[in-house]
């Protein structure tokens, strides 16, 4: 896991003037499940945008595969799969035909595992796709992307619309796709329980700039949400750093912080707290503590 | 494929009309040219056609975001574009022969002097100047059809083919009209070319 | 390809699209100028030159002692014929075959005409042909082709081919048949051919250069747009009853002066240098000279020749009395239709006298004319400068009648009149600049915006002073260009000088700062892979 098959370096993008990626950095390596997350509107789908070449970046440069972004070849294209938020396909094609676009144009294609993925999904070859559900185009995109047998999957939301067990189904897609060799996998979800199931590392976007980018283990291991009971009230003003978050209520303190070390429980120390207990966070948690 | 064969039809039917009804010898004055002029009038309603097939190819893409979802396969957005002006040139090219085979063939078949087959190359300066006013015709279109809204897209690629079609009303189906309108299409094609392969696609 | 290429392709593209666009639009403005300027004075309306004596030309006459007055011509222009547009003249001339040396009507529907695809001549039966210029119709019956060789009711090799010919025709006979005399570039020589004999003869090889190539044998006119009238002297006649009343010289019996009435005996060939001979059609060679065509440039000089390409019209009409040859007339428009030259020639082809007149003064004396002229003026000042002046170093190379579908550039514009004038270079320039005024005025002003607004949206220096040197020499046209092809990015404020620079830029365009100073608030805390990190 040497090479970074994705790589963001000084990402800046404006739109009508406004600062929606800021300076983002963040690298990919390959064999890797890197699941970005960030709410509403911090800029996941504009960095994945960018990636594919969709989108111009206002600044920076941005690499798939080795190759710059807006420089792709159709040979390297070929190499990717993208699942879209919204999947969008031919509306007016049939499913059928769809499919032997995508595979007249492909570099190689699974016709096999395509079939299989089609009665796995149980989708008709000859509906036209405005006529399929939301979940069923979900279904029809991930196949599609699949069926390249790519060495990257850019997946935006590629649950949003499935049904549990279609998720379920989905999520161990990907898991069969990383295990084979020098797979790569960049997602974004808003189900953190998929993410925390699959992915190896993660990023969490805010304000247009990356505060998180490391594994996921690492992530949990670093932020940590503490409570504190001190014998008299619990001091008001705590000059620590990397407070994520700090509630206090009469004598009892909780308080999230990232990278703890030992410094820093030595400072708290200095307050002398009664008891000081560890509440487990989830990836969820953490992510709405952020 | 459909749409020549239909012309041709047409310009067969005006011009025997014309001779069906005629009743003096004055009449006949305008069958050989009347084919002509129906091959002008025609080759003027087909740069309005293709520009018309242009801008809607440009806006339905923009809707169906059909661009989009090729440009995550394996392919570039150049090829795309070379698909869509390839495919446009043989359409025009195919169109053009047929329409210049059915002149031929009238000609052929109707009492007028031989010299109209091809008085100093006529033919072939009336197809290189019709191509390139069509091809030109179809870049603008193509061009325009991005636009957001609806009044642009469709109004915008007529007009400005009404305009690039003048210069066949000035200059003649001579070299120079044809050298333009090579020009014109260049022009077009590249802008066109330009937009498609840096705006963004939704 | 870098951004800087593909701005390049967009400014190109669009530019070349613009002037497209805008050059047609002002030809069509300036047509409808010119369309109003004519029409609405009338469609036959008429410029003319002012009267020319003859008296020189028919001597005896001149001195009567019950001569009143003296005989006279004048000339004048009527329907501008050589406003068509390029796809009327091709219609006209490669259609229906409209031009006069190529249809020669015998009479009812008998035609001889020539056909270019075969190189032959062709005698037939024509149904529904229009008018004499008109060859278009059926052909119903073919009597004969013929060529340089010979004649045949087929179209033979033998007969050969016509390369390029010129030709005119006479009658000869009591029968007045149609005798062909066409002259062939290749043969350089005079063929002459008689249907109703079928014979061809060919006269002596005439010299090849290209002054001497003949342009137009028999009816020398181009557009026949030209009249030349002449005035026969008036005699005080008295009648029995002893009253003395004014009476010309008797117009058909005495005086010719009329081409188709003299057509047997005087065959006219106009040289490609402008000169007039006779045709000698009994040995089928030039003989001698009758005159030339006038050349009505700024700088009136009549005795200068000049040549038919670059005359807009001309038309010469010789001068019988009883059936002695007297003289020649000769009319020429300038390019821009704005002079008539008129000349008159005695029957050794000496030059007598001529006038030049400037043309347009009908025009002016009608209530819209001077608005109409003022229009196309500045109509003309709305093309793009540069292309205006080299209309001036263009307007006497081109051809006279394609120089009436130029788009790009204006050989009959007010400035491409100081083209062919004769002042000092000085003179000219400065004749130029004020005619050109109102152009660089707006040129000058749109730059000025330009160059301002490139500087806010943040183009590079020398980006800002090509904007501005294009915008003076294309005018409006850069100007849309600019507009359409502006970046549409909105600006940032600089944390370094404070005015607005392009978030696409590394360096801000004004103080040349960086990215040092973030837009957004810096974040309390991020987790990277390795040692904790403090934002």
């Amino acid at each position: 896991m040497n090479d970074m098959v994705v790589k963001i370096e000084d990402l800046y993008k404006y739109f009508d003037g406004r600062c929606v990626l800021n300076g983002v950095n963040l690298s990919v390596p390959r064999g890797c499940i890197y699941g970005l997350l960030g709410r509403n509107g911090t800029g996941k789908t504009t960095i994945i945008r960018i990636l594919l070449g969709l989108e111009p970046a206002t600044r920076g440069a941005t690499e798939l595969l080795g190759a710059e972004s807006n420089r792709l070849t159709a040979r390297q294209r070929g190499k990717i799969g993208y699942v879209a938020e919204g999947h969008h396909l031919i509306q007016n094609y049939k499913v059928g035909k769809l499919a032997q676009l995508c595979k007249n144009l492909a570099n190689q294609w699974d016709q096999k595992f395509f079939d299989h993925l089609m009665s796995t999904f149980r989708l008709p070859m000859d509906r036209k796709i405005k006529k399929l559900s939301a979940g069923m185009r979900a279904q029809l995109n991930l196949a599609l992307a699949m069926a390249i047998n790519p060495e990257l999957l850019i997946m935006d939301d590629p649950t949003l619309g499935l049904d549990t067990i279609a998720r379920r189904q989905f999520l161990e897609l990907a898991i069969d796709l990383i295990q084979k060799e020098g797979r790569t996998i960049l997602f974004c979800s808003h189900i953190l329980s998929d993410v925390e199931r699959i992915a190896d590392r993660i990023g969490i976007l805010r304000a247009g700039k990356i505060l998180v980018d490391c594994s996921l283990e690492e992530l949990k291991r670093r932020i940590k949400k503490l409570r504190f009971i001190f014998a008299d009230k619990a001091p008001s003003q705590l000059h620590l750093n990397e407070i994520i978050n700090q509630q206090s209520s009469g004598r009892e303190m909780i308080l999230t912080v990232a990278n703890w070390n030992q410094q820093k429980q030595a400072f708290m120390e200095t307050f002398g707290p009664a008891s000081c207990s560890e509440i487990a966070l989830s990836l969820e948690d953490i992510f709405i503590e952020c | 494929m459909l749409l020549p064969l239909v012309l041709a039809l047409v310009v067969i039917a005006l011009v025997i009309s014309s001779e069906t009804f005629a009743r003096s010898n004055y009449r006949q004055l305008g069958v050989s040219s009347g084919v002509v002029l129906s091959f002008w009038g025609i080759s003027g309603f087909l740069s309005l056609y293709f520009a018309g097939i242009g801008s809607y190819q440009s806006y339905t893409d923009r809707n169906a975001k059909v661009s989009t979802f090729l440009c995550t396969l394996a392919t570039t957005r150049h090829q795309i574009f070379a698909a869509k002006t390839i495919a446009a040139v043989v359409y025009i090219l195919i169109v053009l022969i047929l329409l210049a085979g059915a002149y031929v063939i009238l000609l052929m078949i109707l009492p007028s002097r031989p010299v109209l087959l091809n008085p100093s190359g006529l033919l072939g300066r009336m197809i290189f100047t019709a191509f390139w006013a069509h091809l030109a015709g179809y870049g603008l279109g193509l061009l325009l059809g991005w636009n957001q809204g609806r009044i642009i897209p469709t109004f915008g690629p007529l007009l400005l083919s009404i305009v690039i079609l003048c210069m066949i009303l000035i200059k003649g189906f001579s070299l120079s009209a044809g050298v333009v309108l090579m020009l014109a299409a260049a022009a077009a094609l590249g802008r066109a070319w330009q937009k498609f392969s840096t705006m963004p696609l939704q | 390809m870098n951004i800087q290429n593909k701005y390049l392709i967009k400014v190109l593209t669009v530019g070349l699209i613009c002037l497209l666009v805008f050059t047609g639009v002002l030809f069509w403005a300036r047509q409808f100028c010119q369309f109003f300027l004519i029409s609405l004075g009338g469609m036959y309306f008429r410029d003319n030159t002012d009267k020319i004596s003859t008296m020189d030309l028919l001597g005896d006459y001149e001195y009567d002692p019950n001569l009143i007055n003296h005989s006279s011509v004048w000339s004048s222009v009527r329907w501008r014929s050589w406003l068509g547009l390029g796809i009327s003249e091709e219609y006209f001339v490669e259609i229906m075959d409209f031009s006069a040396d190529k249809n020669y009507q015998r009479e009812n529907y008998e035609a001889v005409f020539f056909d270019r695809q075969t190189g032959l001549f062709i005698h037939g039966n024509i149904l529904g042909y229009y008018g004499r210029r008109a060859a278009e119709g059926k052909v119903s019956q073919i009597f004969a082709y013929a060529g340089p060789e010979g004649i045949s009711p087929q179209p033979i090799e033998a007969l050969g081919r016509f390369s390029e010919s010129v030709a005119g025709v006479m009658r000869e006979g009591e029968d007045q048949r149609t005798v062909l005399l066409a002259y062939d570039h290749k043969q350089s020589c005079i063929i002459q051919i008689d249907f109703n004999k079928r014979t061809v003869r060919k006269g002596p090889k005439l010299p090849a250069n290209s002054d001497h190539k003949p342009v137009q044998i028999g009816e020398i006119s181009k557009y026949d747009s030209i009249y030349i009238a002449w005035l026969p002297p008036t005699f005080k006649a008295i009648d029995p009853s002893g009253t003395a009343h004014p009476k010309k010289l008797n117009y058909e019996n005495d005086i010719s002066s009329n081409f188709y009435q003299i057509r047997p005996h005087f065959l006219p060939v106009l040289y490609a240098n402008g000169e007039i001979h006779k045709l000698d059609t009994e040995k089928l060679e030039i003989s001698s000279r009758l005159g030339h065509l006038p050349g009505p440039k700024s700088r009136y000089d009549m005795r200068q020749t000049t040549v038919p390409e670059d005359l807009l019209d001309y038309k010469i009409q010789p001068l019988f009395v009883k059936g002695q040859y007297r003289g020649l007339f000769a009319a020429g428009l300038s390019r821009q239709g704005t002079r008539l030259g008129l000349a008159v020639f005695d029957a050794r082809g000496r030059f007598i006298t001529g006038n030049n007149t400037h043309l347009g003064q009908q025009v002016r004396r009608q209530p819209y004319g001077p608005l109409f002229q003022v229009l196309e003026y500045l109509l003309e000042n709305l093309h793009p400068p540069l292309l205006s002046v080299v209309s001036v170093f263009t307007a006497e190379i081109f051809e006279v009648e394609s120089s009436y579908r130029a788009m790009f550039v204006m050989p009959h514009s007010y400035v491409a009149g100081y083209g062919a004038a004769k002042e000092s270079v000085y003179l000219r320039v400065l004749g130029i600049l004020s005619v050109m005024a109102p152009a660089l005025l707006l040129g000058f002003f749109l730059a000025v915006q330009v160059a301002r607004d490139a500087v806010l949206v943040g183009f590079s220096r020398s980006a800002v002073w090509w904007w501005m040197a294009g915008t003076l020499a294309f005018g409006l046209v850069a100007y849309i260009t600019y507009r359409l092809t502006r970046p549409t990015i909105r600006l940032v404020t600089c944390g370094n000088c404070g005015n607005l620079r392009r978030p696409d830029q590394q360096l801000c365009h004004r103080c040349r700062a960086g990215w040092e100073a973030t837009e957004l608030a810096v974040p309390a805390w991020r987790v990277f892979d390795g040692a904790a990190t403090q934002a």
